[in-house]
């Protein structure tokens, strides 16, 4: 299978992912044979529809936040290219990682922070907050308890007390934990 | 200070002297059974005197039977000794903090043992407490099950790999590595005068290579690494006992076939063998876990016995799998650790701090017990059978292999590691490889005849045991402070990084799905939803709130926390005398969201509404906080649950055993009552406090002569009221929390009303896991955030009108005129003990009482804040014996 799907993807463009990304040879033919796989309809392109055909992905309390994040822009479709750079986010890092690289530490965070930004207006409200919240939450928890931990988690974090969260404040305070081990996958060769 | 040293060291001399004239004598060598029969013998003698003797036995008024219990009263000496001694060396070890407990017991045994020998040279080993089946039988069981018990989850499954690798392919490493090198150095007569043999040395090096889980515990418990390096020694030393058993036993059963008739079959059995026994033990564990779960799910009716069924079923799944040569420790680890994680919902949370307790307290004897008869063992006639050449190899064999063992296998890790273990985690690891009481007793159980030169492997062995706890244990710290080791994470968790490690988990998953490969953080969810939904329902009695409240619990904790800060931050500007509290007040009392919009009359309607019942914090685990966790938590943590503890009231219906066993009767009047208690109690602690002050101005308080710890707690607080008439019918009243005063107040001064603050604690956070809704407690309002109206107000002067007004107020109270005293003597809220604890606390200075009236005199609004007085632990006991006659 691999080396059929393989067929599909140029040298010059694995060679461009992996510059852009990080991505090792086979980690690109390994995930593009993972692409292929998803893309049922065989045309280049994933929809919405097709990740959230993923069995595990579909019972996950944050798949359509997940799957969000994939389509940036609002495309309605995601190529290769576009899946490649969202994975490239989880890939692990260390100290010598550069800034800019899809992979640092700070990239990381700006990933979680847009999950949490539904709007992409650069600002988490208590609103946004207490979505993510309820998605992660079960019915368990009344709206009002959860909207006293939303509003207890916006003032952790809102160092200049605007009751918004910007992603500067999001970085220090994401900063503390250990981020690059927990947001990393182990993408196989 | 002085004195108490040399009352420390006499304890401990008569101490170590009791340990080595009580010593049980190599003669009363058998345990139990021996006392028995001679018990029976005794009986069936004197059965036998009076049947056949013609002289009649007169009835004795006294008698002696010293030689019945001879045995267990020795043991209980032996134990009460060790333990007074570990009292009174805890002193020399404040001192030498840089040696690690185990060291010093080491040397306490040594003492002894030395003083032992000297009485009686023919002592020896195969002795009444430290033959190997009592080691293994007794005492090494609680150290292992509490460290089953309260090893933490998700550290261990994160680094299972990581471990799993250490404890099999290290071990089988370093005992092949240690056996082949000492065979090679023999055969080239490198150990002149002793002759070993291929299938000896590997017995030895089988012995020598596992690192020993209780040496490791006392040392890392003392030094606070990161949780990754921690969790990776701890959980290597607890496994790696089934991969050294199966080779001792495997080598020993080659000496029995003898080198030569050693076929493949043989080694093939072995390889077998040592499946069966690792996952045999894991089997039996986790099979006795579960059955533990399962029986505590219904043992609501009968909770006193809770903490037995834990116990008994971890002990039993040990001796399970002891029965079929199975890996006990790894049996007992893995029942302790399953049940851990289902009977916490299942078991009142009073048999919970039982059962943590006890774990603790066995473990903890147990260890001291393990070390000093490990010092005791030392001083015995196997020294004679010494050769430096074999110890000396063996000592270097068995650094240079743990070295090369960690190094390359952590090198192999890191491949597949996402957070690499750093060069110098690799290196406290290897040096972390402490050598003790299991690699002893194992090599005492072999037999000289099937090995001759067994003793001088004992004398090798205890020569590594010592070299290792000594010179490795007692530099560790230094070590792991000089190479900055990353050490335990020690700030506190907050509300956002609870939700954000949940939002990491869930989208880390996510992803894993997405890119097809089920990786680590697929199969913990996949485990987390099977727990949820099948695990859970069996074992766990009211399973479907488990996983989502933690986030609840998180909230609480923290608001508790916060509470607990501002409760230390009111001690410490109290104390200070400097009460410039004012701005700030409202900001320090509404914590958060009732900083910004919400009024405090909605602040207190939230506290009312969710506050009581899921108001959690884990008081008293603070005590038996579990040595994996104490790593990870700070000290300063414990003071700050210490001062909690002072401040807390114990609403006595919080207890869920009693409550649902019937034994209060909830009826709505004896709350009531309950209440009044209270609010007359601090009607009354208030009116004393104008007693005293007027008094204290004018000339010395009554109990001046008395010592500072005699005085009762409302000495030391100071108050001022503005109206005290008002405020005593608003105590009355039904709803005085939600104070429609307040607002009023509040309009023109934030501070004017404040209220007051108490923290109160729960039982445990049973209540909340067992996701029952418990009854209020008495006040109806405690909570994380109780406010109670009267303790802080600003202070307009004018207290003498107040006082005529109060006394003249037509309440009377039994304890009305009773002085400061005899008020503490017979207030039920307050004992004794707890005055002296929260006068050490929190030394008021005495001058300040002098000095607040001028304050008040200026005219500043400025906030005087009581506490010693209300915060007093109310034991829930004690609300039980108010007499009802107080009412």
């Amino acid at each position: 299978m691999g080396s059929k799907t393989s067929l599909h993807l140029q040298e010059d463009e694995i060679q461009r992912i992996h510059e852009e990304t990080g991505f090792s040879h086979n980690q690109i033919i390994r995930l593009f044979s993972r692409f292929t796989c998803l893309d049922k309809e065989q045309n280049g392109f994933l929809t919405r529809d097709d990740f959230l055909r993923i069995p595990e992905l579909a019972i996950n309390p944050l798949a359509e936040r997940i799957v969000d994040s994939f389509f940036k822009n609002g495309h309605e479709h995601v190529n290769f290219r576009t899946f490649m750079n969202t994975l490239a986010h989880f890939r692990p890092c260390n100290s010598k990682t550069p800034d800019d690289a899809p992979n640092s530490v700070s990239n990381k965070i700006k990933f979680i922070f847009s999950i949490y930004d539904y709007d992409r207006d650069n600002t988490i409200l208590k609103d946004e907050l207490l979505q993510v919240l309820e998605l992660l939450v079960g019915a368990n928890i009344s709206k009002e308890q959860l909207s006293h931990i939303a509003e207890r988690t916006l003032l952790e974090c809102d160092t200049n007390n605007d009751r918004q969260i910007t992603f500067e404040e999001f970085k220090n305070e994401m900063i503390k934990s250990e981020i690059d081990s927990k947001m990393s996958v182990r993408f196989l060769d | 200070m002085k004195q108490s040293w040399i009352v420390y060291l006499f304890v401990v001399c008569v101490c170590v002297l009791a340990l080595a004239l009580i010593y049980p004598k190599p003669d009363e060598n058998v345990l139990w059974k021996r006392a028995h029969i001679r018990h029976i013998r005794s009986t069936n003698a004197s059965a036998g005197n009076a049947t056949h003797s013609t002289s009649v036995n007169r009835f004795p008024v006294a008698v002696v039977n010293w030689e019945r219990v001879s045995n267990p009263y020795l043991i209980s000496m032996w134990i009460i000794f060790a333990g007074l001694a570990k009292l009174g060396f805890h002193l020399i070890h404040k001192v030498v903090r840089r040696v690690p407990e185990s060291c010093i017991l080491i040397c306490v045994g040594l003492i002894v043992g030395g003083i032992a020998y000297a009485i009686d040279p023919n002592h020896r080993i195969e002795q009444l407490l430290f033959n190997p089946d009592t080691f293994f039988l007794f005492i090494l069981p609680p150290i292992v099950m509490e460290a089953g018990y309260f090893m933490p989850k998700e550290p261990f499954f994160d680094n299972l790999g990581t471990i799993l690798t250490y404890a099999i392919i290290g071990t089988i490493f370093n005992a092949f590595a240690i056996g082949g090198s000492l065979f090679a150095v023999s055969t080239w007569g490198l150990t002149p005068g002793v002759n070993l043999t291929i299938l000896e040395c590997l017995l030895f090096g089988s012995i020598i290579s596992a690192v020993d889980p209780v040496a490791v515990i006392s040392v890392f418990e003392e030094i606070h690494v990161n949780t990754v390096l921690y969790i990776c020694v701890f959980g290597e030393s607890l496994l790696n006992d089934g991969v050294a058993v199966v080779l001792f036993k495997m080598f020993e059963g080659y000496i029995h076939i003898g080198q030569n008739n050693i076929i493949a079959i043989d080694i093939v059995a072995a390889i077998a063998s040592f499946f069966v026994v690792a996952f045999g033990g894991l089997f039996i564990g986790v099979v006795f876990g579960y059955l533990g779960s399962f029986i505590t799910k219904y043992t609501v009716h009968n909770r006193i016995i809770e903490p037995t069924f834990v116990f008994v079923l971890c002990y039993l799944a040990y001796l399970s799998a002891e029965v079929f040569h199975l890996s006990g420790i790894i049996a007992i680890v893995f029942a302790a650790f399953t049940m851990s994680a289902y009977v916490e919902h299942n078991i009142s949370s009073k048999s919970h701090t039982t059962v943590k307790y006890g774990m603790k307290m066995l473990a903890n004897i147990a260890e001291t017990i393990i070390f000093m008869l490990l010092g005791i063992a030392a001083v015995s006639d196997f020294w004679q059978y010494w050769n430096t050449g074999f110890v000396f190899w063996t000592l270097l064999f068995i650094t240079i292999y743990r070295v090369i063992g960690v190094l390359s296998l952590t090198w192999i890790i890191n491949c597949i590691r996402i957070d690499k273990i750093s060069k110098v985690d690799q290196f406290v690891m290897a040096y972390g490889g402490l050598r003790g009481a299991i690699a002893f007793s194992l090599v005492s159980l072999t037999s000289p005849e099937l090995v001759p030169p067994i003793k001088t492997m004992i004398c090798a062995c205890i020569v590594a045991i010592l070299f290792t706890s000594f010179v490795q244990g007692s530099t560790i710290r230094p070590f792991v402070e000089l190479l900055k080791v990353r050490t335990a994470d020690k700030h506190r968790k907050t509300m956002f990084e609870d939700v954000n490690l949940r939002l990491i988990e869930h989208l880390m998953t996510g992803i894993e799905d997405v890119t097809g490969h089920h990786g680590h953080h697929y199969w913990t969810q996949r485990f987390l939803r099977f727990n949820a939904e099948y695990l859970s329902r069996w074992f766990i009695r009211e399973p479907y709130k488990c996983r989502d409240l933690e986030i609840l619990e998180t909230f609480h904790r923290i608001n508790k926390r916060e509470a607990v800060d501002l409760a230390a931050e009111y001690e410490r500007a109290g104390s200070s005398g400097e009460m410039k509290l004012t701005g700030t007040m409202a900001n320090l009392l509404l914590p958060y969201e009732m900083r910004r919009s919400y009024s405090q009359a909605s602040f207190n309607t939230m506290v009312r509404e969710h506050g009581v019942s899921d108001a959690i914090i884990d008081m008293r685990a603070l005590e038996v906080q579990n040595k994996s966790k104490a790593a990870i938590r700070s000290t300063e943590d414990a003071d700050v649950h210490h001062v909690l503890q002072q401040n807390m009231y114990k609403p006595r219906t919080r207890d869920p055993t009693r409550h649902r066993r019937g034994y209060i009767d909830e009826d709505p009047t004896r709350k009531r009552q309950e209440q009044e208690i209270l609010i007359r109690h601090k009607i009354q602690q208030r009116r004393q406090h104008k007693h005293y002050k007027h008094k204290h101005t004018r000339h010395k308080p009554r109990n001046s002569s008395k010592s500072p710890l005699a005085k009762p707690p409302s000495n030391k607080s100071i108050k001022k009221v503005n109206s005290l008439d008002e405020e005593t019918t608003k105590l009355l009243a039904p709803t005085f929390v939600v104070d429609p005063n307040v607002d009023e107040s509040k309009s023109q001064e934030v501070s004017h009303e404040d209220p007051g603050i108490t923290f109160t604690v729960g039982n445990n956070n049973a209540g909340l896991k067992n996701g029952r809704k418990l009854a209020r407690n008495p006040l109806g309002f405690m909570s994380s955030f109780e406010t109670l109206p009267e303790e802080i107000s600003s202070d307009v002067a004018s207290e003498p009108t107040d006082v005529t007004h109060v006394d003249g107020g037509g309440l009377e109270l039994p304890w009305k005129s009773m002085n400061n005293n005899e008020a503490a003597v017979s207030d039920p809220h307050v004992t004794s003990s707890e005055q002296g604890k929260g006068f050490e606390l929190w030394p008021r200075d005495p001058n300040r009482t002098p000095e607040s009236p001028q304050k008040s005199s200026e005219e500043v609004p400025t906030v005087v804040v009581t506490s010693t007085s209300e915060t007093n632990t109310l034991d829930e006991n004690m609300w039980e014996s108010i007499p009802e006659d107080n009412v």
